[in-house]
């Protein structure tokens, strides 16, 4: 779960009498009211938000005499990292994770030298349930790591993304194991 | 300052000597000879004077063996309307005031309205302060309105009655920014 913390700037004007915090999901049509906060307040803070969901944000000056004012909608997303699976041979790395669901619409996957330099990289632009996928033609004993980065788009912000800390995968060794068994005869 | 002009249908027979003309202000005791005219003469002017006074008017016709009698008493008034009505808006309310202007001016009818003219509160002030307060409350915000003052001076004859131009206004505005900078993070 997650916690938003929304900041603004308030009109404060004399015929403020309060300002409204309202959330709701990307996806839903009706904003719920979280909070009534004094006419001078710049902060809010809403508790038990789902991860991975965008969710939009506004604040409205109620004012005297029934007259009111929305801020404009702003958007936030607290994107979680999968965890990823990788499996080295030789001379290749399959990785795999569980898509997270909610709005995460794209997921890319890289693979890092030891110098963090990127040298392959996979796109999941529509992700499946499961995402996975092989990097080949890798060195053997040696090191890499396989990067995921998370993406998700607003209504308002049309990119969200979280780079996700690189998982080190080292290849496999080579196995040249020495003949055995070897007998010699004279006649 | 005023100038009365006056018209009356005279006798004018063989009987008729002259005719004296009389004035005096409603609260003075006596009368005051304003022109003595011919016998057939049918009108007289009174000049200079006072504004806001109310001023009774009679003629004599003066015959021969010195028999005399008099006209029907009439008086009038030249009321000057209050100037300048000051008025002071908010947002729901407007407060007015304005000197009294004396003389026989006993009262006022303060009339607020819409702009369509129709009558929406009113308040009388009898006898005035010499500064005439007031206030109109449960405005509407942005609203065009007016406010009217309708003087009276009563005589011996009744009521003198003069309406003033009205004096629009318009009620200030509900000063309502929205919040602005709004902005969320999601932890």
């Amino acid at each position: 779960m997650a916690t938003a913390t929304i900041n603004w700037t308030p009109d404060g004007g004399a015929d403020s009498q309060d300002q409204g915090v309202y959330y709701k999901t990307m996806q839903a049509s009706g904003w719920t009211l979280s909070s009534t906060v004094g006419a001078t307040i710049d902060t809010a803070t809403i508790n038990g938000l789902s991860d991975n969901v965008v969710y939009q944000f506004r604040v409205t000056n109620n004012c005297v005499f029934g007259y009111n004012a929305n801020s404009d909608t702003t958007e936030a997303i607290n994107i979680t990292c999968p965890a990823v699976t990788v499996d080295p041979t030789i001379d290749t790395v399959d990785f795999s994770f569980n898509h997270l669901g909610g709005d995460i619409s794209h997921y890319t996957v890289e693979l890092l030298n030891a110098s963090d330099t990127v040298i392959g990289s996979n796109d999941f632009p529509s992700p499946g349930a499961v995402i996975s996928g092989t990097f080949t033609g890798l060195f053997p004993v040696t090191n890499y790591k396989v990067r995921v980065t998370v993406f998700a788009t607003g209504v308002y912000i049309p990119s969200f993304s979280k780079v996700c800390t690189p998982v080190p995968v080292t290849t496999d060794a080579v196995v040249c194991n020495a003949a055995s068994g070897l007998t010699v005869g004279m006649s | 300052m005023a100038t009365a002009t006056l018209n009356w249908t005279p006798v004018g027979n063989v009987y008729s000597i002259n005719q004296t003309v009389y004035y005096k202000a409603l609260h003075d005791a006596n009368w005051a000879l304003l022109a003595t005219v011919g016998p057939t003469v049918n009108t007289a002017s009174a000049p200079g004077l006072s504004d806001n006074v109310i001023y009774q008017f009679k003629v004599r016709n003066n015959c021969v063996g010195g028999t005399n009698s008099y006209s029907n008493m009439w008086e009038l008034v030249n009321i000057i309307c209050p100037t300048p009505v000051n008025i002071t808006q908010g947002e729901t309310d407007a407060a007015f005031n304005f000197v009294h202007v004396g003389g026989d001016v006993s009262s006022y009818l303060v009339e607020l309205l819409s702009s369509a003219d129709v009558v929406l509160n009113s308040q009388t002030f009898s006898p005035p302060a010499s500064n005439v307060t007031g206030s109109f409350t449960g405005l509407t915000p942005s609203t065009d309105y007016k406010i009217r003052v309708t003087s009276k001076a009563t005589g011996d004859l009744g009521d003198h009655i003069a309406v003033c131009g009205s004096v629009s206004f318009r009620t200030n505005d509900v000063v309502c920014n929205p919040p602005t900078s709004v902005s969320a993070t999601l932890s």
